[in-house]
């Protein structure tokens, strides 16, 4: 793994897991394969969990009758809700014996859970990390050219894997000619996207950085205020798709819309 | 254990001490339950909790005979994990029936009794349909049209459909003129009106009396605000689609919906012009971000959205 040596330093001094771990940073950061070593250096059994709160109140009366350590593990500490949370919270006041958390979030977590535990914050990459990752991928000549897109190696990974050409211009002719469609144009747009998380279609985020780095190019061009403007409008759209639960292609579909006048 | 299974342990008189029924279908649990019963020994016993029902086995009397007990919806049951692996001795040679509403599946009470599952689920319309023809003597559309306006429900068809026996017993005409009848009078409760797509398509018309009559029927029957919200946003969005693009071959490439939406959306275009349709959709989608971050409560969203309009 590469990067997060902060982490591997703990890693190495404990001698029994925190009971309550918490890693926080954005998608491709790291935070599963962090997850992985720590699993694979304790070798307890783990189980994966749903956020659903039956589920979660299973849990945490399960966890205080087992006499085996174990590991459970939350990959969608964000789609916890509230009840949920609150369930989790008698675990952090009265941690039992042998059960440990480990939870995986992206927008954090509420301050008493984040108070009462082991609050991890993955480190960004550094610009030496990223490069050495496209050298060993023997893709040095993509670095020099898209390494504004890639913002951790998860992201990386996934621009690899995808026809990331076919993107750039996809993006740059949405750029240019977005004005000019029709709004049954627009509406296709986010049709090609991997909204619901299940098919094969393009990545939602890698489709925003892509997106973000041609506007940031046009802009560094042509000094435009409406790419500037186009900008604060892609953070907004960011910031919608945080919501939990949104749906993904209304605000995908609304974005767009509000492009075609912006550009 | 499925359906055919029960059928077949019933027709045997070899039905298993221990069974859960579970899904919509009460009605049918209830038919399956009265066979049994007769197979078994003729009186059900139906207290409100296991424990109940416990207490019931092991009472002893001279005159005593095995029961078939029922037990509907005891969730503590579910949760008491030490009392499962006895239930099935603690009941002797009774019969334990235990009728659950709701079955998730993610429960170790549901994976640790699943061989003694039964899910009813609901019938399709076709075969609903077809049964309600050989019980009733009603045509096959007229069965299909009850069935489908009362959700595939076999219970509410059943209920319904008594009325109209009586109805053609007492004016002496047949089960399907009947029908018509009931239909005419309101003396049926079928769902007929409280369809989403009535309501979206009466809005797309802008006829906004029957929206409102629609919408007030849709919200008695407890439709999701979300669900019309989804419903309303695809129709518009469908509606700014045909009005922008031309028709052709290659419609659901070009526009990511299908030839059946594209003409369906093409007669409501017109009434409103591509700013107001860009407008409503960007209402709808601050709406439900509103719904999703608390700010609006779903109950106010719908009309907070036609008073938008």
């Amino acid at each position: 793994m590469i990067g997060q040596n902060l982490f591997k330093t703990y890693l190495s001094n404990w001698k029994t897991p925190p009971q309550f771990i918490i890693l926080n940073g954005e998608e491709g950061s790291g935070r599963s394969s962090l997850i992985e070593l720590i699993t694979n250096k304790f070798k307890y059994q783990t189980v994966i969990c749903g956020t659903s709160v039956e589920e979660v109140r299973n849990i945490v009366s399960l966890a205080y009758t087992i006499t085996s350590p174990t590991f459970y593990i939350f990959y969608n500490g964000d789609k916890l809700s509230i009840a949920s949370k609150n369930a989790l919270l008698k675990i952090v006041e009265d941690t039992p014996k042998n059960a440990f958390f480990i939870m995986r979030t992206e927008f954090g977590v509420i301050e008493t859970l984040k108070n009462r535990s082991f609050y991890y914050e993955m480190i960004p990459y550094s610009f030496d990390d990223l490069k050495r990752y496209f050298i060993k991928e023997d893709k040095e000549d993509l670095f020099y050219k898209y390494s504004q897109i890639c913002k951790n190696i998860g992201q990386i990974k996934i621009f690899l894997s995808s026809p990331y050409e076919d993107i750039v211009d996809y993006c740059n002719k949405i750029t240019d000619v977005i004005s000019n469609v029709s709004q049954g144009n627009i509406l296709n747009i986010p049709t090609k996207l991997n909204l619901d998380g299940k098919s094969d279609k393009w990545n939602v985020t890698l489709f925003i950085n892509i997106l973000e780095w041609t506007i940031l190019n046009k802009y560094k061009s042509t000094k435009d205020d409406k790419y500037f403007q186009a900008i604060f409008r892609l953070n907004d759209l960011k910031s919608k798709l945080r919501i939990v639960g949104v749906n993904k292609q209304i605000a995908f579909d609304n974005f767009l819309l509000g492009l075609k006048y912006l550009l | 254990m499925n359906i055919a299974e029960l059928k077949v342990s019933i027709m045997s008189n070899n039905v298993p001490n221990f069974i859960i029924f579970t899904g919509e279908e009460f009605g049918i649990m209830d038919i399956y339950i009265k066979d049994i019963c007769s197979n078994f020994c003729g009186t059900i016993h139906k207290p409100e909790t296991v424990a109940d029902a416990l207490s019931l086995c092991r009472g002893k009397s001279i005159l005593s005979k095995n029961k078939l007990i029922v037990v509907t919806d005891d969730t503590d049951f579910v949760k008491n994990e030490k009392a499962w692996p006895n239930i099935k001795n603690l009941i002797g040679t009774n019969k334990l029936i235990l009728k659950y509403h709701n079955s998730d599946s993610r429960l170790s009470f549901w994976k640790n009794f699943s061989n003694d599952v039964v899910v009813f689920e609901k019938m399709s319309s076709n075969v609903l349909s077809k049964h309600l023809v050989n019980k009733f003597k009603i045509s096959y559309d007229n069965a299909l049209k009850i069935a489908t306006s009362l959700d595939n429900d076999y219970t509410r068809c059943l209920l319904e459909l008594d009325k109209v026996s009586y109805v053609s017993k007492i004016k002496n005409i047949t089960m399907d003129d009947a029908i018509t009848e009931c239909i005419r009078t309101n003396v049926l409760c079928l769902d007929l009106n409280t369809n989403i797509f009535d309501f979206v398509d009466f809005l797309l018309h802008k006829n906004y009396a029957d929206a409102f009559n629609a919408y007030k029927k849709l919200i008695e029957s407890g439709e999701p605000e979300l669900k019309i919200l989804n419903a309303l946003y695809n129709s518009f969005k469908n509606v700014l689609i045909a009005q922008t693009m031309s028709s052709g071959k290659n419609i659901q490439q070009n526009a990511g919906i299908s030839y059946y939406s594209y003409m369906k959306a093409k007669e409501s275009s017109g009434y409103y012009t591509n700013d107001e349709l860009e407008n409503i959709l960007y209402i709808l989608m601050e709406i439900e971000q509103g719904i999703k971050t608390g700010k609006v409560p779903p109950e106010f969203s719908i009309d907070l959205f036609l008073i938008n309009l």
